[in-house]
C-alpha cells in the first residue's frame, strides 16, 4: 500500500489558544438560531471550551460536558433536558450510534441542537479532520433513525465576506459552498427503527 | 417521516433497499437481475480481482461471508463457478459490535460489495468483518469512488475516497494489502442521459480493496 495517503485521524482537540474569526461567526449565529433553553440539566457534546461558558451566561444554565471520549464506541450517561453538540457529527465514523446514545440520555420533550458544516467539494474541504459531511437530506434520515424529529433547521453563511479577497478557494467557499447547517431535533419515538 | 414508513413497510430497516418501485432482491426476482448486462459485467470485474488473491478451486473449498441478503452475485458465483456462500440478514448498521451484533462464524473470505456507502454506522460495520473473519482471512470489499453528489445514488448515505476506506480498515485491525480503481459501468450507457454519460465517463469508478486480518 504506496498510493493511499496517510491521515492523522479524525478527532479534532479543542485550541484554547486560538479563536478565530470564524469561530466567532458560527458561535454569533447559533446564539441567534437557539431561542431558549429550558430549566433543567444540560449537556455540551466534546470537550469544555470557551463557547460552553457563553452559552452557561446567556441561558443561565450550567452545562455538563462529555470531555475527549470515543463517541463513536462510547455510550452517554446521565438524563438531559437539553443537548448542544456543535462541529461534532462530521467528526464522526459511526453518527447513527451516537444520535441514538443523545437520545438514549435525552428526556421526553428535550432538545437537541447541533450545528455541522454543509458538504464541501473535496477539493474546497478545509479540515481532514471531517470524516463525513453533510446535506440536510442525509441529516434528516438520520435524526429520523434515531428518534428525532426536526424541530428547525437552516443552513447560514458563516464565512466573513473578508473571505472574497483572500484567493480563489476562500471566495468559492464564501459564495458558493462554505455554510453550516443549524439544527434544533426533539425526541419522538423510544421505538428507534 | 416518509422514508421511515418506506422503510418498516419494505421489511428493510438498512438505508438499502428502500426503493417502493425495486423492493429486495427476493422481490425483483434474482433471475431478473442477472438479465442486465451491466451488473454481468460489473461482477466479472469483481471476480477478477479476487482471483488476484485466491482461485476459483480454493474458494469453492473455502468458508464464505457475502455479507447482506442473498442476491445476484450470491446466485451468480453458485451457477458460474459452483461457489456456495453464507449471507447475513439485509441491516448492516450495527449499533456497537461488541455489544449487539451476533458472531455468524469464522469465515476464510467475507465479500463486502457495494455496502459500505450505504450505512450510517460505516465503523462499525468494519470491526463486524474483523469479529467474523479467521486469523490471516481476507475481506474483498467494494465501495463506489466518491463522486460529485448530483450523480450520488438516493440511497447512498456517503461516498468515500480511499483514504477514509483505509482509516476504517486500520482501525479495525485489518491491513490493507491491495487496492485498485476500476470503472464498472459499460460504455454503452452513456447514451442514455447525462448523468449516465458522466457516470459512463468519467466518475462511475469503484474502490476494490482486499483487507488481511493480521
Amino acid at each position: 500500500m504506496t498510493d493511499l495517503k496517510s491521515i492523522p485521524g479524525y478527532v479534532d482537540v479543542w485550541d484554547e489558544e486560538f479563536v478565530s474569526e470564524l469561530d466567532h461567526n458560527r458561535w454569533k449565529l447559533i446564539f441567534d438560531f437557539i431561542e431558549s433553553v429550558p430549566d433543567g440539566a444540560a449537556l455540551d457534546i466534546g470537550e469544555r471550551n470557551p463557547f460552553t461558558e457563553q452559552l452557561e451566561k446567556k441561558f443561565n444554565v450550567k452545562i455538563n460536558d462529555t470531555g475527549l471520549v470515543d463517541l463513536d464506541s462510547e455510550k452517554l450517561n446521565g438524563k438531559y433536558k437539553t443537548i448542544f453538540c456543535f462541529e461534532v457529527l462530521e467528526h464522526l465514523m459511526n453518527p447513527l450510534f451516537f444520535m441514538k446514545s443523545c437520545h438514549e440520555v435525552l428526556e421526553e420533550n428535550g432538545s437537541m441542537f447541533l450545528s455541522t458544516p454543509l458538504i464541501n467539494p473535496d477539493f474546497l474541504r478545509d479540515n481532514e479532520h471531517h470524516f463525513i459531511e453533510y446535506r440536510p437530506k442525509e441529516m434528516k434520515q438520520l435524526f429520523q433513525r434515531s428518534g428525532f424529529a426536526v424541530k428547525k433547521i437552516r443552513v447560514v453563511r458563516h464565512i466573513p465576506k473578508a473571505w472574497l479577497l483572500k484567493g480563489i478557494r476562500p471566495a468559492l467557499r464564501y459564495l458558493f459552498f462554505g455554510r453550516n447547517i443549524q439544527v434544533e431535533i426533539t425526541k419522538i419515538s423510544d421505538n428507534i427503527v | 417521516m416518509e422514508l421511515i414508513e418506506e422503510i418498516i413497510s419494505s421489511r428493510r430497516v438498512g438505508y438499502r433497499r428502500v426503493d417502493p418501485n425495486r423492493g429486495s432482491w427476493e422481490d425483483m426476482g434474482i433471475d431478473t437481475a442477472l438479465e442486465q448486462p451491466s451488473l454481468i459485467y460489473r461482477f466479472k470485474k469483481t471476480i477478477k480481482f479476487i482471483q488476484k488473491t485466491v482461485g476459483i478451486e480454493s474458494l469453492k473449498e473455502s468458508k464464505i461471508l457475502d455479507t447482506g441478503e442473498y442476491n445476484p452475485l450470491s446466485e451468480w458465483l453458485k451457477r458460474s463457478y459452483g461457489i456456495a456462500v453464507t449471507n447475513t440478514p439485509p441491516d448492516m448498521d450495527f449499533d456497537n459490535l461488541q455489544q449487539d451484533t451476533e458472531v455468524l462464524g469464522e469465515f476464510d473470505y467475507i465479500f463486502a460489495f457495494e455496502i459500505l456507502e450505504h450505512l450510517m454506522n460505516p465503523l462499525a460495520f468494519v470491526e463486524f468483518l474483523h469479529k467474523n473473519l479467521k486469523k490471516n482471512g481476507t475481506v474483498f470489499l467494494s465501495t463506489p469512488f466518491a463522486r460529485p453528489r448530483f450523480l450520488w445514488s438516493r440511497y447512498h448515505f456517503t461516498e468515500y475516497f480511499p483514504d477514509k476506506v483505509e482509516f476504517m480498515a486500520n482501525k479495525a485491525g485489518f491491513e490493507v494489502v491491495r487496492y485498485e480503481r476500476r470503472n464498472v459501468y459499460p460504455g454503452s450507457g452513456a447514451i442514455y442521459g447525462i448523468r449516465p454519460f458522466f457516470r459512463a465517463f468519467w466518475f462511475e469508478r469503484i474502490m476494490l480493496f482486499e483487507f488481511r486480518k493480521q
